[in-house]
């Protein structure tokens, strides 16, 4: 069963993916990959997270933090390309 | 299954913690404070997450599970926070870049200016100089000494311009006191064989005036004109006298006044008789600067030229 902060998590998450993809659209805010692909795995995580409540559990939980280390993966990177001032 | 979550987090953490060590080592000289702080905060925000996690499985405590949502929430919020600050100063330094290259390019510019008022005063002064060897090579004819003498001056008060122009730097505001006494101390040397030191100048020119280059020129002419006219025909040799020069500004309009205190003009300026080109000029350099010319022949000549700056 779902949990109602989890699913406030992923609807924060949907709006702020809305909106990073709407400033990227317009060129508003600057196109970093290794960020974004971190926020966008971090979303799954809450995709993840909600989804575990409903089925297969072991197997979303685990992909959850999994996530997590891709994340943290590509925000190392991220902030090593920023600070090579290729980002 | 579960140690290998508490593994999965605790790697999680570990480079979360590399990525935040990096952040902080390279703040300021990489990262600017306002970026630092927002991609400090998304690194917190996970690592709280992640230390949350290991905590529960390991069924230390559970009190931080309830707030991992909350840093959830949060964590979009300081995402697009920081893209924002990124682009920010994205902008701010290509500004700069900018900036730096249209600086540059001023630069460049006003030298190349600088350069070409340097050379036309050359160039006007080789002229003066082949007048000069012209006028001192021909047979003594005073008619044609005073043209040539008079065609120096002339070109001299517009290569007196560009001279002070240049020195001064500035191409839009010309300093003019400088440039009309140097053009009247010209005016008063070629006509030194008429007892001319004699006569005193004074100059009453307000520092503050300054001229554009297309007001300039004729400015500096009509000085030549008055003065060399002063000086030829108000003080007769052996005569002493006296030569104010004085420019200002009236109610936003410029006031050239040449006085002297000679013999005067027999019937004024627009007598007969008085139709050279030396009055030619005077109207004619007048009309150019939309000037209006002003004659009083109390007790001397007094001309007065208004004209809008």
């Amino acid at each position: 069963m779902y949990e109602i902060n989890e699913v406030m998590a992923l609807v924060f998450g949907v709006i702020g993916l809305v909106l990073l993809l709407t400033f990227l659209k317009k060129g508003l805010v600057p196109w970093n990959v290794y960020l974004v692909s971190a926020y966008c795995i971090i979303f799954a995580s809450n995709v993840f997270t909600v989804a575990e409540g409903f089925f297969l559990y072991t197997l979303f939980n685990f992909l959850e933090h999994a996530a997590y280390l891709a994340a943290a993966a590509c925000t190392l990177a991220g902030v090593i390309a920023y600070a090579r001032g290729r980002a | 299954m579960e140690m290998q979550i508490v593994i999965l987090n605790a790697a999680s953490l570990c480079v979360f913690s590399a990525s935040l060590f990096l952040v902080i080592k390279k703040t300021p000289e990489r990262f600017r404070t306002d970026t630092a702080t927002f991609l400090s905060c998304i690194i917190a925000l996970l690592m709280f997450v992640n230390t949350s996690n290991i905590l529960e499985r390991l069924q230390i405590t559970n009190i931080f599970d309830f707030f991992e949502d909350y840093a959830e929430m949060l964590f979009p919020l300081f995402f697009i926070m920081l893209l924002n600050s990124i682009r920010l100063h994205a902008d701010i330094d290509r500004r700069k870049k900018t900036e730096a290259e249209l600086d540059r390019m001023l630069r460049e510019r006003s030298e190349l200016l600088m350069e070409v008022h340097h050379r036309v005063k050359n160039n006007l002064q080789i002229v003066i100089s082949i007048l000069n060897l012209q006028r001192k090579q021909a047979e003594t004819d005073e008619t044609l000494d005073r043209i040539l003498v008079d065609t120096e001056n002339r070109i001299y008060s517009m290569a007196a311009v560009h001279e002070v122009m240049y020195n001064a730097r500035h191409y839009s505001d010309i300093p003019a006191g400088e440039f009309i006494r140097n053009i009247t101390e010209k005016a008063a040397a070629g006509h030194a064989w008429r007892d001319s030191e004699k006569v005193q100048t004074v100059f009453n020119v307000d520092p503050a005036v300054c001229l554009r280059l297309e007001v300039a020129i004729p400015v500096g002419m009509l000085v030549n004109e008055l003065v060399t006219n002063a000086y030829r025909h108000a003080f007769p040799p052996g005569r002493p006298g006296r030569l104010t020069l004085g420019l200002g500004i009236e109610k936003g309009t410029a006031v050239l006044e040449v006085r002297d205190n000679g013999v005067g003009i027999p019937g004024g300026i627009s007598g007969n008789g008085h139709r050279g080109l030396g009055m030619l000029l005077l109207n004619n350099l007048a009309t150019q600067i939309r000037g209006k010319l002003e004659y009083d022949g109390n007790g001397g000549t007094r001309i007065i030229v208004r004209f809008p700056v």
